[in-house]
């Protein structure tokens, strides 16, 4: 018997657990740098997996909404259209993984600036807040508020709000160092909720990412300075803050 | 590097027919580069699997129309890294929307809401059969459905709690006054049995 083997390497039946989603995140990362190293570990996953995946489409089939494939197909067009129209600077490069196939997206900073400024500390900056318009009948416009110290005249951020569904729109941001990335979140009834939104600015100091999910309720739309992958919990101060 | 654009230019633009003939991996490769035809067929063919899950698992038409949204809008940007050699589209889409799901039943700690959710809404929702592959699909769900219904019930219990529910192997050890070792010894029995029972029916993943 191989010393790989889950007598040995004190994951025993951990594949179980990982393949239904059953472990608490720092577990599951924890078993995936183990993974690497485990032969064993690793046969199991493959054994495993087709069971697993198999549940997913196991429930009782039900039809989507035709409005929810209106809304999904409409947001597609528009950005296939920008992307059109944004030419070769509409490259976006995908990011990390969280679970073997659990996807969370971000747009990441085409170059690293060094020496970037210091995030996280409130100045009060506010370079707005009002509706500034509408590009078409149902899109507002918001200017946000942003917080941060030092930065230069031209920074801006907007919020796009169509229906109850936000783009967030930074320019002329500062990268962040290596490591680092912005997280919006949204406020619902003063607690921060942490979306899936991660992202980076390009050279110019451009960045554009979609609120995750539903604005209804949502009093607020704020971006962060995380550790990259994001974090469930702020840990510095809002940098850009939208009232909606 | 080539642009995201740059491969968009060398797409050959198909019909609508020649379209429909692509298999979804092929579709995927068309998506990942902005294709937008491309993905309204991958969102027709998975939609309703899709919202099916999230529906199962979230309890209620609203969270599962944000889950689907979030999941479909997640894969339209970042199809280029789906990886074949992985499983096919449709259970890769299926991960992302149990993921999805999952994550936002923790974070909303609903569970006890999400069962009081939309009573009938599976009833009113339930979606007809329009092609012979949904057919062929949903005989082949229906017997996972029955293989799983056939697993022992200390063992269908954990699965279940485990991928419909949300709940981690610590929260159902502390549900079932069992120890977290049993928990994972009956998650992983069950999945194997799973999987044997799956290759003697000639279920397909």
């Amino acid at each position: 018997m191989s010393v790989s083997g889950p007598l040995y390497c004190g994951k025993g039946d951990t594949a179980g657990a990982y393949l239904l989603g059953a472990l608490p995140e720092d577990e599951a990362h924890s078993f995936e740098l183990h993974l690497a190293g485990c032969a064993r570990c690793q046969r199991d996953i493959h054994q495993l997996a087709s069971a697993a995946d198999a549940l997913g489409g196991a429930v009782p089939m039900m039809t989507a909404p035709t409005d929810l494939g209106d809304r999904i197909r409409a947001t597609v067009r528009a950005e296939a259209e920008l992307l059109q129209a944004a030419g070769p600077e509409a490259d976006r490069p995908a990011q990390r993984t969280r679970r073997w196939q659990s996807p969370r997206f971000a747009l990441w900073p085409r170059f690293a600036v060094a020496g970037t400024l210091a995030v996280g500390i409130l100045c009060g900056l506010v370079v707005g807040g009002s509706v500034l318009g509408s590009s078409s009948p149902r899109t507002r416009t918001i200017s946000a508020s942003v917080l941060q110290p030092g930065v230069a005249s031209d920074v801006s951020a907007t919020l796009d709000v169509t229906g109850e569904h936000g783009t967030l729109n930074v320019s002329h941001f500062p990268s962040l160092p290596a490591g680092r990335v912005y997280e919006v979140w949204r406020v619902v009834a003063g607690k921060k909720i942490p979306t899936d939104a991660l992202f980076g600015v390009d050279s110019r100091g451009d960045g554009t990412v979609a609120v995750p999910g539903s604005l209804h309720g949502v009093r607020e739309v704020l971006v962060t300075a995380e550790p990259m992958g994001g974090s469930p919990v702020p840990t510095s101060s809002p940098i850009i803050a939208a009232s909606t | 590097m080539p642009s995201r654009l740059s491969r968009i230019g060398r797409l050959n633009v198909l019909s609508d027919h020649h379209l429909r003939g692509l298999a979804d991996e092929e579709l995927m490769v068309r998506l990942s580069r902005g294709d937008a035809d491309a993905f309204d067929l991958i969102y027709e063919r998975h939609a309703d699997a899709a919202f099916s899950l999230a529906y199962r698992i979230s309890g209620s038409r609203a969270a599962a129309e944000e889950v689907a949204q979030d999941a479909f809008l997640a894969l339209w940007r970042n199809g280029s890294r789906y990886e074949q050699s992985r499983g096919s589209v449709r259970n890769w889409i299926l991960g992302i929307v149990h993921n999805r799901a999952i994550d936002a039943l923790r974070r909303a700690v609903r569970h006890e809401s999400r069962r009081a959710g939309d009573e009938g809404l599976a009833e009113r929702l339930m979606a007809p059969d329009r092609t012979d592959e949904e057919v062929d699909r949903r005989e082949e769900a229906g017997t996972i459905r029955t293989l799983l219904g056939d697993l022992p019930s200390d063992q269908r219990r954990v699965i279940e709690l485990a991928y419909f529910a949300g709940f981690t192997h610590t929260e159902i050890a502390e549900m079932l006054a069992i120890p977290v070792g049993t928990v994972k010894g009956r998650m992983r029995l069950g999945l194997e049995k799973l999987r044997l029972r799956m290759e003697i029916s000639g279920v397909r993943t």
